[in-house]
Parts: C-alpha cells; sequence; structure tokens
C-alpha cells in the first residue's frame, strides 16, 4: 500500500510535488499507511490539480511548466478517448443509426461527435509528432530520450497486439456473456496500462529535449485546441444522451454491455462523467501553458 | 475574506489550532491533531490544508531537517485563528445556553 501511496503522489502537479513531494514522502515513510491513506492521497492531487495554488506554480520556470501541462492534456485526452470509444460501442448498433435518420439532431450530434475525435486526434498527432523526432533523434545519445523512446513503443505494441487478439477472437466465433465481459474488462486493463505508459514516455521525452520558444508557443496552441475540442464532444455527447432520453426513451432503456448490467443511458452517463472531469483537467492544463508562456 | 472555515474539523482550523502550540512538521501536526480533537488527517488533506495557508501567509515554512520541514504560525495566522475560534465559541456558548433552557422548560 505505501508504494501505492508514492506513486498516488506522482500523480501531484509538477509544483505541488516540487515544494511538498519530500515531505509528504517523509510523513509516509512516519506513518502507518492504509487504503484510506491512498485515497485521501488521490483526492489531495485531483484538488490540487481542480485547484492550483498560483504562487505555488509561479516558482517553476515556465518552460518546465508548459512540458507539464502538455503532459498532463495528453493525459486527459487518452482518458476521454476511452470514453469516447465507450461512447461509439454503445450506439453503433443499427437501432441507433435508425433513431438518427428519425431524429435529426440524435444523427447530426452521432456525425459531430466522430468529426471531433477526427480533430482533436490530428491536433494531438501534430503536437507529438515533431517532438517524438527530436527525442528520438536524441535517442542515440541520450539515455532518458532512448528510456522515453522504448516506454512509448512497448505501451503502442502491447496495445495493438491485445487489440488484434481480440479483433482474431471476436471474428472466429461468438463470446459468451462471462467470456465477453472478461475481455472487455482485459482490454480496458492493457489499454489504460498503454495509455498511461504513454503518458509517462510522453513526460520523460518532453523533459529530455529542449524546447524553443517558436516549439513552445506551438505546444500552447495546439493544447488549446485540444482541450476546446474536448470541451465540445462533450457537450455533444450531453446533447445527445438528452435527446436520446427525450425522443428515444425505449432505445435509452434498453439493456448495454456484454452482461447487459447497464443500461444505454447509464452507460452513455458514465461515459459523460469522465469525458467531463478529463475536460475540465485538460482545460486547467491549457490555461497553465498558456500563463506559463506569457510569464 | 475569511480563509478558515469555523467548522472545529476544518483541516485548516486543526493545522492552525497544532501550530499555535509552536512549531511543528507534518508527522507531529497529525499526532497533535489526533490527540487533540480525535482526527485523523491523511497526508492529502494535511499538505492541502498547508499548502493553503502558507499561500496566504497564515504560516510560514522553516528550514527542512532531514526531509521534514516544521512550520510555524505567522501574525496574521494567529489572529485569523483566534477570529475563527472566538467565532467557534460564540456558537458553542449559544448551542450550550440553549440546551440549558430548553431542559429548565422541558
Amino acid at each position: 500500500v505505501k508504494s501505492l501511496a508514492r506513486r498516488i503522489v506522482a500523480l501531484y502537479p509538477l509544483a505541488y510535488r516540487r515544494r511538498y513531494g519530500e515531505e509528504i514522502e517523509a510523513l509516509l515513510d512516519d506513518s502507518e499507511v492504509r487504503a484510506s491513506t491512498v485515497l485521501d492521497l488521490a483526492k489531495g492531487a485531483a484538488t490540487a490539480h481542480l485547484r492550483p495554488l498560483p504562487g505555488l506554480a509561479d516558482a517553476v520556470p515556465a518552460g518546465e511548466r508548459i512540458r507539464a501541462g502538455a503532459t498532463g492534456l495528453l493525459a486527459c485526452w487518452l482518458l476521454l478517448s476511452l470514453a469516447g470509444l465507450g461512447f461509439y460501442k454503445t450506439t453503433e448498433d443499427g437501432g441507433f443509426h435508425r433513431a438518427g435518420e428519425v431524429h435529426p439532431v440524435l444523427g447530426f450530434a452521432h456525425l459531430a461527435v466522430q468529426l471531433l475525435a477526427i480533430a482533436g486526434s490530428l491536433a494531438v498527432i501534430a503536437a507529438i509528432v515533431p517532438l517524438a523526432g527530436i527525442a528520438l533523434a536524441r535517442s542515440r545519445r541520450d539515455r532518458e530520450a532512448r528510456g522515453a523512446a522504448l516506454m512509448a513503443a512497448a505501451s503502442v505494441a502491447a496495445l495493438a497486439i491485445v487489440t488484434a487478439g481480440l479483433v482474431v477472437a471476436a471474428r472466429a466465433g461468438q463470446l459468451g456473456d462471462w467470456a465477453g465481459l472478461a475481455v472487455l474488462v482485459g482490454w480496458s486493463a492493457v489499454a489504460i496500462a498503454a495509455g498511461a505508459g504513454c503518458v509517462v514516455a510522453a513526460r520523460r521525452g518532453l523533459f529530455a529535449i529542449s524546447l524553443g520558444r517558436g516549439r513552445q508557443r506551438l505546444l500552447v496552441g495546439l493544447g488549446c485546441v485540444v482541450a476546446a475540442t474536448m470541451a465540445a464532444i462533450a457537450a455533444v455527447t450531453a446533447l445527445y444522451l438528452v435527446v436520446l432520453l427525450a425522443d428515444a426513451p425505449g432505445l435509452a432503456g434498453e439493456p448495454n454491455g456484454p452482461l447487459g448490467l447497464l443500461s444505454v443511458a447509464v452507460s452513455l452517463g458514465i461515459a459523460l462523467v469522465a469525458m467531463a472531469l478529463a475536460t475540465g483537467l485538460a482545460g486547467r492544463a491549457a490555461l497553465r501553458g498558456r500563463r506559463a508562456l506569457a510569464a | 475574506m475569511r480563509y478558515i472555515s469555523e467548522r472545529s474539523t476544518d483541516p485548516g482550523l486543526l493545522v492552525l489550532s497544532s501550530l499555535a502550540a509552536g512549531p511543528k512538521h507534518g508527522y507531529a501536526i497529525t499526532q497533535d491533531v489526533a490527540e487533540v480533537a480525535g482526527v485523523r488527517l491523511g497526508p492529502g488533506t494535511l499538505y492541502g490544508a498547508l499548502s493553503r495557508l502558507e499561500e496566504r501567509g497564515l504560516i510560514e515554512a522553516l528550514p527542512t531537517e532531514d526531509r521534514r520541514r516544521p512550520y510555524r504560525l505567522t501574525a496574521a495566522g494567529a489572529r485569523a485563528l483566534d477570529e475563527a475560534l472566538r467565532s467557534l465559541d460564540r456558537v458553542v456558548k449559544t448551542g450550550l445556553r440553549r440546551l440549558q433552557a430548553g431542559e429548565a422548560t422541558a
């Protein structure tokens, strides 16, 4: 539990960790650490992100704040992508397409979520590709950049292999309810681990390379685009859910998932909450980046 | 503007009350608060309160001793604590008086 608690401390904002990280770790060494301690730290980390202290953030150099903000934004984008995947899987059946034809707002919202997801993905790729290129070029002589590149490659490869296995298994035959649930939970766990690996790799890579003023400006600008796109996706998903509940309550109440434990509306509600959380944190990260750039 | 709540279990109020007895580091604060108020402050809650109190100038950090940094109350912190405790005291006295009056009429 103590090891888990130490990992949670790593989730605090950079400025907070620099100022209080060592003290918190000393306190963990001195105290009895329980599950409630881990939850308390997680709550503290979330609060530190959502209600940052301006004086604390200003003590960290602007370039490092921009790097930390960009990494946080990537984590938020991946969380939203996972929730978006849930939205897409829930609404991919024929019944939803027919409902989209009957209720134009539903059809528009479904299409808009997908178009916005593509726009956001392009902005993320535009931000990552040039920086990944610099980190790769540097990886020949820099150990940290090499570690970041290997970690990113391993994370993407693990997710690709598990996804390919999932697709093959789904095409080969019918999975039972329990097997389907187990596969879904397993894939989600690998996806979350791979996402976390990519975020850590991006952070290591960003801190291993030098970022000129132009690249900082581009990174912050694209970060703002990603955050705005996330807000739009969350808003359109909320619109979709409201219209679905109002105009197609039968569809909204249908069971969803391998065991049908949740209804469509509850599944979409959970996805929406995750999207709103990711968007809120991303907005904060983007604003911090802008503030750091102006400093 | 109020910086700390008058709730008797508010972490900020508990930390300021603990530091009123003299400078302490994180672990000593949690021990003192647990003994005096029976409240177990987790590290996230404790450092959330410490960071906010420090940002607002109600406490200040002293030089680190082996990864443990003691904090002490500032003059502004002492005033804020005094104000919060007096307010809490008014609530307690009023509540007790009303309870006693209620018992007398019952």
